[in-house]
């Protein structure tokens, strides 16, 4: 088997995911097409050299839709010769797409490939694309489907964190985060987004709030409180009839932000490290995906980890760094007590909660955050992973070289 | 044309009036047949220049016979027998020629149905005409079009909160529902209906014209995309997982208007045909329909039947809690039962105390653990202390509770807790189906013990859940509780002598 090697991961800032949000007036299209740009100059590719460009994309519909990594390929005036395809799982859309287009260099059916995603999330809003699982009568009873709002609580509830410990977590988010950009830790990967007069659109990261205190987010309402008892939460009991009542403990302030962005990972082989006298930053290790129970849905980052170590042969202890997605505190909470690892070692710059998930690129970002963290310090391997809808999880373990 | 149900009068004008004159109110093999009759001569007739189809009953009280239905051997005669009417008035409304409605007194179900394919409904003027819906949930779903045809003609949501319930709607508000199109004086009716179809002299429903075609309501539109997401969570939270007429009614108004009539129309007949084979539909149907009662039971009977049911299950909850079984767990296995609440709920609402009334002498530690609730003032729901506390509204389960009755660390699964309330709820109806003797049979017993005392709907009642469940099962699994948990599933002969010929 091939190695997939990293030469370069690409990001944009994440733009607040709301029509007065910096990248609002930027399409998604423009978004991706953006990164595979910027791949393309700071690699000096010939890009006919690209086999495929894969993208995940979780509403693609509207102008996110018709395939949206082929239609940037074509934006981005990348050769003819180079396909894209749009992949959807979810919140790990970004994470898979990178997965995909390594699977394609460890099999020897690509030697250069790219792996991102892109979501703009002011633009073609959450639910978008609609759905069996959740609008089918059929599929939704049997699944027993809740927002995620709702199972996000249910694990709260479950595992017993309280609003202090989810708000607490939320807290070093958005302190790690501020630092993080203060110290300009993003900096190997972030490309500012500017417009067709070379002006600036958007350099930083606009969704973080420094000054979050516990005080500030004990002013929050709970989110999911009033959707809970429209019959969200007798459904969630129905399923775990151990539960009297769902404690409501998640707002805006400790799960993840509604943002725009684009990312993109550029893997290869050895072939192409010579070719292009490409750094190989680092290798993949393993990945892996599982699905978990769809109600509590958000459990999945545990055993697509351990999953993903096993395939790699290594135990928790061995990875260096985490970046598990901040979709809510209480995943990350969850991750960290089932695979019993120190916060320290955890989302050390921050996650969602303070910067924002762009669903589809959310996964490609983190690959990145963690890389060029794992440098600063240089350490050796990262596992990146993510809670993924209708109970799935997938993870992700590089090491450098 | 002269038939069993139907008559066909043309007038000098070229209508044809067809009139509906069953003997009796049932859609049945003859009522299709005739109906298929009566559409085939019509149609081969091209020289009409419409159809007016009335009754001349008082009212239009059509509705499936159900006994009919059941009858049916198997699923694909069910299916072709609703097929069957469902085509002929899909022909009728297909036929590019205007058809006209005229209603009048009481509308029910298969009635209404029969009325939406006309392309124009006038209701009779006055308080008598009324339109009834009946909770689908004890019951089945509509077969030949209700499901497609009324969500198409006044919105799915709409359509969705009159099929689950029993709302009675008068010709005003079937006008303002656009379930009619127009009110007239009972002489003006045949006058309207020709005035109708010689303005109009090509009629097409809405979902058959090209041009309205995609103003059709659409499941994934945002509004009605939130609504099914919400909807479905709130009848799911409202039926556990029974009643299963409810999800197969929203399913197949989601299935249908995802896609066009015809289709629609073999998607709903498909999920009747489905639902007709369902346990609990028949159990239902067997205890509430077929064996309705004529006659009341006494008050007094049913107030000291019900009690006694109530106390049982009370008294069930707390010997559960004492073995170990998680306060919450006993409770929500209750309420996916359907019971009214969970059995610790009943027990505050009737007051701790009715659980003494049930005991025995080997019952001393449940005894003890009422005693020193009482001790502490925690009687029930009257002082707001009981296993739950009471606050501004809402309630949640005592905190305390688990230092006084310890919780095992290993946990029976739901459908444990739920067998054996169900196990004890039933031995409680057959020992006082005994103890009184106003019952003649046990279909008497399952109507009322469904009517009257609030055990749940779907399992159509003791007997009929006992019947439909597997007897064998049902007395080994008794023998096996009495081992451990003493004479209250002890069957005696009599009641094992009566399960074994229901």
């Amino acid at each position: 088997m091939n190695e997939a090697l990293i030469f370069d991961t690409v990001r944009t800032p994440r733009g607040k995911g709301k029509k007065s949000g910096s990248l609002n007036e930027v399409s998604p299209v423009q978004l991706a097409s953006k990164v595979l740009k910027s791949i393309e100059s700071r690699n000096n590719l010939n890009t006919e050299d690209v086999d495929d460009v894969v993208l995940g994309c979780v509403h693609p519909v509207g102008e996110q839709g018709a395939d949206i990594a082929r239609t940037a390929v074509l934006e981005a005036k990348w050769d003819q010769t180079v396909s894209g395809v749009q992949v959807d799982r979810f919140c790990a859309s970004g994470l898979e797409a990178v997965n995909i287009a390594a699977a394609q260099v460890m099999s020897g059916q690509s030697d250069l490939s790219v792996g991102g995603g892109v979501e703009s999330m002011s633009r073609v809003p959450l639910g978008s694309s609609g759905g069996a699982w959740m609008a089918d009568p059929k599929v939704a009873y049997n699944s027993y489907f809740v927002p995620q709002g709702i199972s996000a609580d249910l694990l709260a509830t479950k595992y017993n964190y309280t609003r202090n410990d989810v708000d607490s977590y939320a807290v070093s988010s958005q302190k790690r985060a501020s630092e993080a950009w203060k110290e300009n830790k993003f900096k190997n990967s972030i490309i500012p987004v500017k417009d067709q007069n070379n002006l600036p659109i958007l350099e930083v990261d606009e969704y973080m709030r420094p000054d979050t205190t516990m005080q500030s987010l004990g002013a929050l309402e709970p989110s999911f409180a009033q959707m809970g008892n429209q019959g969200f939460n007798d459904v969630a009991i129905l399923k775990y009839p151990e539960i009297e009542a769902i404690k409501h403990v998640h707002h805006a302030g400790n799960s993840s932000g509604i943002v725009d962005g684009a990312a993109g990972v550029l893997l290869g082989n050895k072939k192409m490290a010579d070719k292009y006298e490409l750094k190989a930053r680092a290798k993949i290790r393993s990945f892996a995906s599982i699905g978990s129970e769809p109600t509590i849905m958000l459990t999945g980052p545990a055993d697509s980890a351990e999953k993903a170590l096993k395939k790699a042969n290594m135990k928790a202890s061995d990875i260096d760094l985490f970046e598990m997605n901040e979709a809510f505190a209480a995943v990350v909470l969850r991750f960290m007590e089932a695979l019993n690892i120190d916060h320290s070692k955890v989302n050390v710059n921050g996650g969602a909660i303070a910067l924002g998930h762009p669903l589809g690129a959310t996964g490609a970002i983190i690959l990145g955050t963690v890389l060029d963290e794992l440098e600063r310090r240089d350490l050796s391997t990262g596992l990146i992973t993510l809670c993924v809808g209708a109970g799935m999880g997938t993870a992700t373990i590089i090491e450098r070289i | 044309m002269n038939l069993n149900n139907i008559k066909l009068i043309n007038d000098d004008q070229g209508i044809v009036n067809l009139i509906i004159n069953s003997k009796n109110t049932l859609i049945n093999a003859e009522f299709i047949n005739d109906f298929k009759k009566a559409i085939d001569f019509i149609s081969n007739k091209k020289d009409i220049k419409g159809i007016i189809i009335s009754t001349d009953h008082n009212n239009y009280n059509y509705n499936y016979d159900l006994n009919f239905i059941f009858s049916l051997e198997n699923s694909e005669s069910i299916f072709n027998t609703i097929t069957k009417l469902s085509k002929t008035l899909r022909k009728l409304e297909t036929l590019g020629k205007p058809i006209v409605s005229i209603v009048k007194g009481k509308i029910k179900l298969g009635g209404l149905e029969i009325i939406l394919h006309s392309h124009y409904r006038i209701a009779q003027e006055g308080s008598d005409t009324k339109f009834y819906f009946k909770n689908t949930k004890y019951s089945i779903i509509p077969a030949i079009g209700g499901t497609q045809r009324l969500p198409r003609q006044i919105g799915i949501n709409e359509s969705i909160n009159l099929f689950l319930s029993d709302k009675t709607i008068s010709a005003e508000e079937a006008l303002q529902l656009n379930l009619v199109n127009e009110i007239a004086d009972e002489n003006q009716l045949v006058n309207k209906a020709k005035k109708y179809i010689i303005k109009n002299p090509q009629s097409l429903q809405n979902w058959d014209n090209k041009k309205l075609i995609n103003s059709q309501p659409n499941p994934f539109s945002a509004k009605n995309l939130g609504y099914f997401i919400t909807k479905i969570a709130a009848l799911h939270a409202d039926t556990s997982n029974h009643y299963p007429s409810v999800k197969i009614l929203i399913s197949s108004i989601y299935e249908g208007l995802n896609t066009d009539i015809n289709s629609g129309l073999k998607i709903e007949a498909r999920n009747f045909t489905w639902l007709t084979q369902n346990i609990e539909t028949q159990s239902m149907f067997e205890t509430l329909v077929l064996h309705s009662p004529l006659s009341k039971f006494k008050d007094e009977v049913i107030k000291k039947f019900k009690n006694s049911f109530e106390e049982n299950y009370a008294a069930e909850g707390v010997r559960l809690l004492l073995s170990g079984v998680s306060a919450a767990l006993i409770e929500n296995a209750g309420r996916r039962l359907d019971f009214k609440s969970g059995p610790l709920e009943f027990a505050d609402k009737l007051e701790i105390q009715c659980v003494i009334n049930q005991l025995d002498s080997t019952d001393a530690s449940t005894a003890s653990l009422i005693r020193s609730m009482q001790k502490i003032n925690r009687n029930g729901l009257s002082n707001n202390k009981g296993f739950y506390d009471y606050k501004d509204g809402k309630k949640n389960l005592w905190p305390d509770l688990t230092d006084l009755v310890p919780m095992s660390k290993i946990q029976p699964s739901v459908k444990e807790v739920e067998k054996r309330l169900l196990y004890s709820s039933i031995n409680n109806i057959f020992y006082n189906y005994f103890k009184y003797s106003d019952f003649k049979n046990p279909e008497l017993c399952d109507y009322m013990v469904l009517k009257n005392i609030g055990f749940p709907v779907w399992t159509g009642g003791a007997f009929q859940w006992v019947k439909r469940n597997g007897i064998n099962e049902f007395i080994n699994e008794n023998d096996e509780y009495a081992k451990t948990l003493g004479s209250r599933f002890v069957l005696n002969e009599k009641i094992i002598n009566i399960i074994k010929t229901i």
